[in-house]
C-alpha cells in the first residue's frame, strides 16, 4: 500500500505542477458538441441543499451527482480523493487532488472536506456515515477519518462516496444553504430549474479534472446539456418518447413495454433494458409472543411452504422480477447461488404445507392471520396472491395495506401483524440487506424488524458485517439461521424497465442508477 | 352594504383560523413520522430521533399549535417546507400562477359554453337541440376527465402533432389540460343551467312578458337569464375552491409544477408546513369565493341586497296593535 501510495503521490506531483496547464486543455474535448439528453423522470430535486435528504442520506439525487463530488464513487472509483489508506482498524487517510475548484472558482482543500462531513453529520441525515467519529485535515490535501469501530462492509464505500464536498466559503454564502443554487465541484452546472417541471444541467467549460484525474464515470461530461423532463404519468411517458420529445425513460409501464420490444412499432428508435432493481420483497414472520406464528416454527414453515413465488412475481410484478431464495438482493456478488437448489428451502409444495400445518397442531381454518403490506397495486397484488395461496391449505389471511410512512408506524407495533410484506435495500452486499431487516440498531425495541430477541443471531450478522468475517462460511451460517428456523423469506427483485433511445448507450452505477454523463452516443 | 361585506370577511378569518386549527390537529395524529421518510428506510433509531428534534417534532400539542399559530396568523411566516426547504410561502407564491391559469381557464371554458348549451337546450325543450345537448351532457359528465385527457392527447399530440403532451410555456400547453379537464364542469353546467332556465321560464312573470308582446330575445335575456343565474352562480361559486384542490390530478398528468402537485408531494412526505399552508390558502380561497357568490347574488336580485343591506341581525319590528 504504501509503495502504490508513494507511485500515486509521485504522479500526483507531477500532475500537479501541469494540473494547471491540463484543466485548461477542456475535459470538454471528451463532449459531443451540441449533443442534449432529455431523460424522463417521475420527480425533480426538491432541494439543492448537498447534505440533506429528499429520500436519500444526504441529498445526493441523480441530476445532483452531476453537481456535487464525492471522495470516491460507490465503487471507491477515485474521485476527489484519488487515494486511501488505512492507517490503523479505525483510522483512514484520503488524499484529495490539489487542484479542484468549483464552478465558482473556489479552491477545495481538505478544511473544506472536513466542513463538509461536519455539515452532513449535523444534518441529521448522517445514515451510511454514523460511523465517522472525527474527521481532521492533516494538511491542506490530507483528511484523516477515525471511526467509532473497524469499517463493516460496504462502510467505507458509505463515507467516502455519500457525502457531497463544496466550499465552505460558497455555503456560508449561500443565504440558503444552497437549496436553490448549487454550487459543486462536479462537471456540470444548473442552468434551469422548475420544481417539478425540469432541471437542466450543462458542461461546465473549466472543469478542475484533466483527462488523467477522471477516475469515475461520475466525473465525465460527454452530454453537453441534459435535461431532467418531470413526468409523472406512466402514459404520458410513452407519449413523450413516441413524440420523441425524452430519450430516456424507466416509467414505463408492461403494457407499453410492447411498443419498444423487438418487433414494436417503435423498437426502430428505442430499445428496453431491463435492470434487478436494489430492492428486495421478504415476507417477515412476527417473532414475538404476540403473534400465534411467534413460538410455532412449523407453522410458519407451513405458510412459507404454500406460497408460489414464481406465480407471485407473474401475478404482481406481471413477470419482472428475479426470484431470490434469502432474504436479500439475488443479483449481489456475495449472493451465494447454491442457495438456489437447496433442498430445505421453501420451495412450493402445498404438501409438505399441509403437513408443517398438522405438525403445528392446527387443522384447516383454524389459524387466522393477518398481513400488512404498502397499499399500491404491485404489493396488493403480492398480498392477495399469499392470501390465496394460504386459504389452499385453510389458513385465513386478513390484508391491511397502509402507505409506506403509516406502515412503518404499524409495523412497530408486534400486536398488529401477523406477517408483513417488507423491503429491505441494498445496493452492495447481501449483508447491508440482512442488517436493515435484523440489526437491533435500526429499530427502537433493541430487537428485529420482525421482534427477534437474539444475541446469537446479532454477533453473527455483526462478524458478517465486518471485512474479515464476510466469508462464505458465516454467510451461509447466517443464511441458514434465517431459512432454518423460518424467519423470513425472501420473494423477488423487481425489474426495471427502461426505454432508451437507440442513439445512446447508457452507463449504470453499482446500484443500477443511469449516468446521463457518461452516455455515448453511437450514432 | 359595507358592513355586511366587513362582517364576511370577518367570518372567513375565523374560518380559516379554524380551518388551520384543523388541519395541524389531523396532522399531528396522524400516523407517519415525517422524520423517517426524510431519513429513508435505513435510518437508525437514534437518527429519527435527532432528526425529529431538528425539525421541531419532539413539543407537547399545545405548544406546538400555539407556536404555529403564532406564526402563521401574527408573523404571516408559514415555515420552511421540509423537503424543499424554501420558504413555503414563496413556494406558493411561484406555484400559484400555474394553478390558477389552468383552473380559472377552465371555470371560464366550462361556462362559456356549457351555460350557452343549457339555455339553447332549455329553449329547444324536447327538440332534436334539447336531445343533441341532453346527450352530451351525460355522456361528458360520465366519461373520466383523466382519461379523455390522454386520449386527447394522443390524438392532437401524438398523432397530429399540433399541440405539446405536458409541460408549461405558451398558450399551447394549456388547451389540452382546459378542454380535457373542464368538460365534466362544463357538462354540469349546461345540465343545471337547462334545469334552471326551464324552471324560470314557467314563471307567470314570463308568461306576462310574452302576453305583452316582447321578442323572444328579450324575454330570455331581461326577465329568464337573470333569474336563472342565482344557482348558476352558486355551482359556479363553489366551485374554484373545489378545482384548486382537485388540481392536482390534472397537474400530475401534464407535468404542470403548480400547487396541486405541491399538496400531493408534501402529504406523501409528510410536509406538514406545506401541508398546513395550503389549507389555510384553500379555506382563504373558498371563504372570499362565497363572498363573492353572495356579492353576485346581491348584484342580480335587489331583494337579496335588501336583506344584506339589513344585516339579518336586527329584531324584526313588529308592527303595534293601534288602540281602539
Amino acid at each position: 500500500m504504501k509503495k502504490t501510495l508513494a507511485a500515486v503521490l509521485a504522479v500526483g506531483l507531477a500532475l500537479s505542477s501541469t494540473g494547471t496547464a491540463l484543466a485548461e486543455e477542456s475535459t470538454s474535448a471528451a463532449t459531443y458538441e451540441g449533443s442534449v439528453m432529455n431523460i424522463g423522470v417521475t420527480s425533480s430535486t426538491a432541494s439543492w441543499n448537498p447534505f440533506t435528504g429528499t429520500g436519500s442520506s444526504t441529498g445526493v439525487g441523480q441530476a445532483s451527482t452531476m453537481i456535487y463530488e464525492t471522495l470516491m464513487d460507490l465503487s471507491m472509483n477515485p474521485v476527489l480523493a484519488y487515494d486511501y489508506e488505512k492507517i490503523d482498524d479505525v483510522t483512514y487517510d484520503f488524499y484529495i487532488w490539489d487542484n479542484i475548484v468549483d464552478s465558482q472558482g473556489n479552491a477545495i482543500t481538505a478544511s473544506d472536506v472536513v466542513f463538509s462531513y461536519e455539515q452532513a453529520i449535523a444534518g441529521g441525515n448522517a445514515h451510511g456515515i454514523s460511523i465517522i467519529d472525527t474527521v481532521t485535515a492533516v494538511d491542506d490535501y490530507t483528511v484523516e477519518f477515525t471511526f467509532t469501530h473497524e469499517p463493516y462492509i460496504g462502510d467505507l464505500e458509505s463515507v467516502a462516496g455519500q457525502v457531497a464536498i463544496i466550499s465552505q466559503a460558497a455555503y456560508e454564502a449561500s443565504e440558503d444553504n444552497m437549496a436553490t443554487e448549487p454550487i459543486g465541484t462536479g462537471p456540470y452546472v444548473l442552468t434551469e430549474w422548475v420544481p417539478d417541471s425540469i432541471t437542466t444541467v450543462t458542461v461546465r467549460d473549466d472543469y478542475w479534472a484533466s483527462e488523467d484525474q477522471i477516475g469515475s464515470d461520475m466525473m465525465k461530461s460527454n452530454i453537453e446539456t441534459v435535461n431532467f423532463v418531470v413526468i409523472s404519468e406512466a402514459s404520458q411517458s410513452t407519449i413523450a418518447l413516441e413524440n420523441g420529445t425524452i430519450d430516456y425513460s424507466a416509467n414505463i409501464t408492461t403494457a407499453d413495454l410492447t411498443f419498444f420490444e423487438e418487433g414494436g412499432v417503435d423498437s426502430e428508435n428505442y430499445y428496453v433494458e431491463q435492470l434487478a432493481q436494489g430492492l428486495t420483497t421478504v415476507l417477515l414472520a412476527n417473532m414475538s409472543e404476540d403473534s400465534i406464528l411467534g413460538d410455532n416454527q412449523a407453522l410458519r414453515e407451513a405458510v412459507f411452504y404454500a406460497i408460489d413465488v414464481p406465480s407471485i412475481i407473474v401475478g404482481a410484478s406481471s413477470g419482472n422480477g428475479i426470484i431470490t431464495y434469502d432474504a436479500s438482493n439475488a443479483s449481489l456478488s456475495d449472493y451465494n447461488t447454491e442457495w438456489n437448489d437447496e433442498d430445505n428451502y421453501y420451495h412450493y409444495n402445498v404438501e409438505t404445507a399441509q403437513e408443517k400445518l398438522a405438525e403445528a397442531g392446527y387443522s384447516s381454518g383454524e389459524v387466522s392471520l393477518t398481513l400488512f403490506c404498502e397499499s399500491g397495486d404491485e404489493y396488493t397484488n403480492m398480498a392477495t396472491l399469499i392470501q390465496a395461496f394460504l386459504a389452499n391449505i385453510g389458513i385465513n389471511v386478513e390484508i391491511e395495506a397502509y402507505d409506506s410512512a403509516i406502515l412503518n408506524e404499524y409495523a412497530a407495533d408486534s400486536t398488529q401483524w401477523d406477517l408483513i410484506l417488507s423491503l429491505t435495500g441494498s445496493e452492495d452486499y447481501i449483508v447491508n440487506s440482512w442488517a436493515h431487516l435484523f440489526d437491533p440498531e435500526n429499530y427502537s425495541n433493541g430487537m428485529s424488524i420482525n421482534f427477534i430477541d437474539d444475541q446469537e443471531m446479532f454477533d453473527l450478522l455483526n462478524l458478517c458485517k465486518t471485512y474479515d468475517g464476510h466469508t462464505e462460511e458465516n454467510l451461509n451460517a447466517f443464511h441458514e439461521y434465517i431459512t432454518g428456523n423460518a424467519v423470513a423469506m425472501g420473494l423477488y427483485n423487481s425489474y426495471t424497465n427502461s426505454v432508451v433511445n437507440r442513439k445512446y448507450e447508457l452507463s449504470y452505477t453499482q446500484q443500477m442508477s443511469i449516468i446521463p454523463q457518461a452516455t455515448v452516443i453511437v450514432e | 352594504m359595507g358592513r355586511y361585506i366587513i362582517k364576511r370577511l370577518v367570518m372567513t378569518l375565523v374560518v380559516v383560523i379554524i380551518a388551520a386549527w384543523l388541519i395541524f390537529t389531523i396532522m399531528f395524529f396522524v400516523p407517519g413520522d415525517p422524520a423517517r421518510i426524510m431519513l429513508g428506510s435505513n435510518a437508525t433509531y437514534e437518527e429519527i430521533l435527532a432528526k425529529r428534534e431538528q425539525l421541531g417534532l419532539t413539543g407537547s400539542y399545545i405548544s406546538r399549535l400555539a407556536k404555529y399559530m403564532y406564526n402563521c396568523f401574527i408573523r404571516l411566516d408559514f415555515g420552511t417546507s421540509w423537503t424543499y426547504e424554501t420558504p413555503v410561502f414563496e413556494q406558493l407564491v411561484s406555484r400559484l400562477p400555474y394553478t390558477l391559469i389552468v383552473t380559472v381557464s377552465q371555470m371560464i371554458f366550462s361556462l362559456i359554453i356549457g351555460v350557452p348549451l343549457g339555455i339553447y337546450a332549455a329553449l329547444h325543450q324536447n327538440r332534436w337541440g334539447d336531445k343533441l345537448v341532453t346527450v352530451f351532457s351525460m355522456l361528458g359528465f360520465s366519461i373520466p376527465g383523466f382519461w379523455l385527457s390522454l386520449e386527447m392527447v394522443i390524438l392532437f399530440s401524438l398523432r397530429l402533432g399540433w399541440l405539446p403532451a405536458y409541460g408549461t410555456g405558451g398558450i399551447e400547453y394549456y388547451i389540452l389540460p382546459v378542454i380535457g379537464m373542464s368538460l365534466g364542469t362544463l357538462c354540469q353546467n349546461a345540465r343545471q343551467t337547462r334545469s334552471s332556465v326551464l324552471e324560470v321560464m314557467r314563471a307567470d312573470y314570463v308568461t306576462t312578458a310574452r302576453a305583452k308582446g316582447l321578442s323572444s330575445n328579450k324575454v330570455t335575456l331581461k326577465h329568464i337569464m337573470p333569474n336563472a343565474m342565482l344557482p348558476i352562480i352558486t355551482m359556479v361559486g363553489g366551485s374554484l375552491g373545489g378545482l384548486i384542490a382537485g388540481s392536482a390530478i390534472t397537474e400530475q398528468t401534464f407535468s404542470i409544477p403548480g400547487i396541486g402537485l405541491y399538496m400531493l408531494t408534501a402529504m406523501n412526505n409528510r410536509d406538514y408546513p406545506v401541508v398546513e399552508a395550503i389549507t389555510i390558502l384553500l379555506a382563504a380561497i373558498t371563504s372570499i369565493c362565497m363572498l363573492l357568490t353572495d356579492l353576485c347574488y346581491a348584484a342580480i336580485d335587489p331583494r337579496i341586497k335588501a336583506q344584506y343591506v339589513q344585516g339579518g341581525s336586527k329584531k324584526v319590528r313588529r308592527g303595534r296593535k293601534k288602540n281602539g
